[in-house]
């Protein structure tokens, strides 16, 4: 079985290489794709983890804490104290753009200096005064840099990395007085109250999980996250009809071998078996170098590309199952050949 | 030439009231009706007819991969026909352990070499990878091809392909050996050595059967089982006067006319294994029968009587095409 399976292979080389590339190339893509919908999840965990809370206080009225936020004075809002939590600090979240002719987006959290969400960056110092403004590697400023937002400046003293909302958006960090500045024209309002520990929420107020502050974080990209899958969905389906038409053909173009493998004793299970294991083997070479191929792709697209460790794992596995699938026709075809058709004239 | 054997003495092949019926298109055709011939071990049987007389129809049947209609194969204390039915292991163990084949093409893998040709009919088998190498070059060496082993069929020639189709054939020491038409694909100067090959053969016990149309393997021949004797048709291009209960013709004569009724009614007729016939059609003036045996070389399907006073006239086929082309023109 695994004689006539390999030098068969060995045989058509040149249609099996193509389809491997072919394949793989189809399967890095799938990859690529896994990575940026994987990444719009990442950096929404990675950006609301580094507050640091447990849960969001928002209005009751509001229908979320960040993006789908009811603005609310600082001041009506309840404190640490009164919420019986060891710290609960108001946050404020905007996005806007920058530079010359916007050509940069951006969102920025306004936060509490040395409270919940006032970032440790990895490179420079943490927020010290107004006008101070901590941001993310991706923007490409230095420390000490002067950056303009909405007419005001800001001075960069310090730098963070993989910290991005909305699609690969930039953050910047700033204090929350900064913020309501920038987008309330100074009144002290803000979207949410970052708390740590078990709240006791009073009336008026509602409390918003982490989980439920990470699901309306990536509510925008929903449908960019369906037709991802989609996509996906799509470039698996060109996969397994490349492995399911070259095994096909394989089988049409073997029938006489079969047929003669049948007629000198060959069991029906050991044939199919050779052609099982083609497919195995054209779909574990397929996904190996389109894990290659994916791994060179990812830092070429201009959006986060962080495919999953997992996602590496399963592919060979998924990738022989749908091949072995996509191969049931040229399969079932080679076990229905008579063995009398050995006997047609060449 | 030594191949080595294993076998035991065995009892022979015994061919009884074969029948052998398929369908072409809509028709069923029976190239094979009641043959029986039996074959001893040691013994070269011949089974002599010209292209479509169904001499590979009984090889495959023979060879346990097609299902006659009703009859017999004994080989030894194996009943083929029922090891066909049955399917399932004791059918690839049959196919495997008592049945050679040299098929007409060769038909060796072309992605194997010589060596592994024989070899994969012998790990198909369960014989280790090492015993089937060895087993496999001894085969090989003492056909001769001991220095073209790991060439591909492509590098070889008909003569040594043959030789390497041989050697897959002997690889299990099988009590029966088929060969499809052994002579066609060699050239003239090759046929001798083949011939006396075959004989050989059988000389080691076993028993051999080739189909041929090729006379110069009379020589060899132990027995000779002529599948389609010449048609001796007395029947002449015209149109004919029956009667009512005259037989137009018999299932299972031979003849190269086409008939078209003019007038009166006919029935067809066919025989059925067990001796029963059936009426599976009734003809009408403009109505035609008889093309299957003259296009094929096969012998009548069916009989035709009529069943009233009738005229019809037997045309040859290309006259029957002529005359058929031209009604269908001037139809449109």
């Amino acid at each position: 079985m695994f004689l006539t399976a390999w030098r068969d292979l060995q045989f058509r080389r040149r249609r099996v290489m193509i389809a491997v590339l072919g394949t793989a190339l189809v399967l890095s893509l799938s990859l690529v794709m896994t990575g940026i919908s994987a990444s719009f999840r990442n950096e929404v965990r990675v950006g609301l983890r580094s507050f640091g809370a447990d849960s969001w206080i928002r209005p009751e009225t509001a229908n979320g804490v960040l993006i789908a936020s009811a603005p609310f004075d600082v001041s009506t809002a309840p404190t640490a104290e009164q919420l019986g939590v060891e710290r609960a600090d108001p946050v404020l979240f905007r996005n806007t753009s920058v530079g010359r002719g916007a050509k940069d987006q951006i969102a920025y959290f306004g936060v509490v200096r040395g409270g919940l969400g006032d970032p440790a960056p990895t490179k420079g110092a943490r927020l010290a005064q107004e006008g101070d403004i901590v941001l993310d590697t991706k923007l490409g400023r230095g420390i000490g840099a002067k950056v303009v937002i909405g007419g005001r400046q800001f001075t960069v003293v310090g730098l963070v990395r993989r910290r991005s909302m909305l699609a690969g958006v930039p953050i910047a960090y700033m204090s929350i007085t900064d913020a309501q500045g920038l987008a309330f024209g100074g009144r002290p309002l803000a979207n949410t109250v970052a708390v740590v520990g078990r709240p006791a929420v009073p009336s008026g107020w509602a409390l918003d999980t982490q989980a439920d502050a990470e699901t309306e974080m990536l509510q925008p990209l929903r449908e960019a996250m369906k037709t991802i899958d989609l996509v996906r969905g799509l470039l698996w389906l060109v996969a397994a009809l490349i492995v399911g038409s070259v095994m096909y053909l394989q089988s049409l173009e073997r029938s006489r071998d079969f047929a003669v493998l049948k007629a000198t004793g060959s069991s029906a299970r050991s044939i199919g078996g050779s052609l099982a294991l083609q497919a195995v083997f054209l779909m574990l070479v397929a996904s190996l170098l389109g894990m290659g191929i994916g791994a060179l792709l990812a830092p070429l697209f201009p959006m986060n590309v962080e495919i999953p460790t997992l996602s590496f794992v399963l592919l060979p596995f998924i990738a022989v199952l749908i091949g072995l699938l996509a191969s049931v026709t040229g399969l079932r075809r080679s076990l229905r050949i008579e063995p009398a058709f050995a006997f047609r004239g060449a | 030439m030594t191949i080595t054997t294993q076998r035991d003495n065995h009892d022979g092949l015994v061919v009884r009231d074969l029948v052998i019926e398929y369908k072409r298109g809509d028709q069923p055709v029976r190239p094979i009706d009641g043959l029986s011939f039996s074959a001893a071990p040691g013994s070269i049987t011949l089974l002599l007819g010209p292209s479509g007389c169904g001499k590979t129809s009984v090889l495959s049947s023979l060879g346990a991969m097609l299902t006659p209609k009703s009859g017999s194969i004994q080989l030894g204390d194996i009943d083929v026909v029922r090891v066909v039915a049955g399917s399932g292991g004791a059918l690839t163990a049959f196919r495997r352990n008592s049945v050679g084949i040299v098929f007409q093409a060769f038909n060796l893998l072309p992605s194997l070499t010589a060596e592994e040709n024989v070899r994969v009919v012998l790990t198909a088998a369960g014989i280790k990878r090492r015993k089937a190498t060895q087993r496999a070059n001894q085969l090989l060496t003492s056909l001769g091809l001991g220095e073209r082993m790991l060439h591909r069929p492509d590098d070889l020639s008909g003569g040594q392909q043959q030789r390497v189709a041989i050697a897959r054939a002997l690889a299990l020491d099988p009590t029966l050996l088929l060969a499809d038409e052994p002579t066609a694909h060699l050239d003239h100067s090759s046929v001798g050595s083949v011939l006396d090959f075959y004989r050989r053969l059988a000389d080691d016990g076993r028993i051999v059967v080739v189909s041929t149309h090729d006379d110069r393997m009379l020589r060899i021949a132990t027995d000779v089982v002529e599948l389609a004797p010449r048609a001796h048709t007395t029947a002449q291009p015209g149109v004919l006067s029956l009667s009512e209960g005259d037989v137009l013709f018999n299932q299972g004569d031979h003849g190269e006319l086409v008939y078209v009724v003019r007038s009166g009614t006919f029935n067809v007729l066919r025989r059925e294994p067990d001796g029963e016939s059936v009426i599976v059609s009734q003809l009408i003036p403009g109505d035609h029968v008889g093309e299957m045996a003259p296009l094929f070389s096969l012998p009548r399907s069916a009989t035709v009587i009529a069943t009233s006073s009738a005229e019809i006239e037997g045309m040859p086929i290309e006259q029957f095409r002529r005359t058929f082309e031209l009604r269908s023109l001037s139809g449109r």
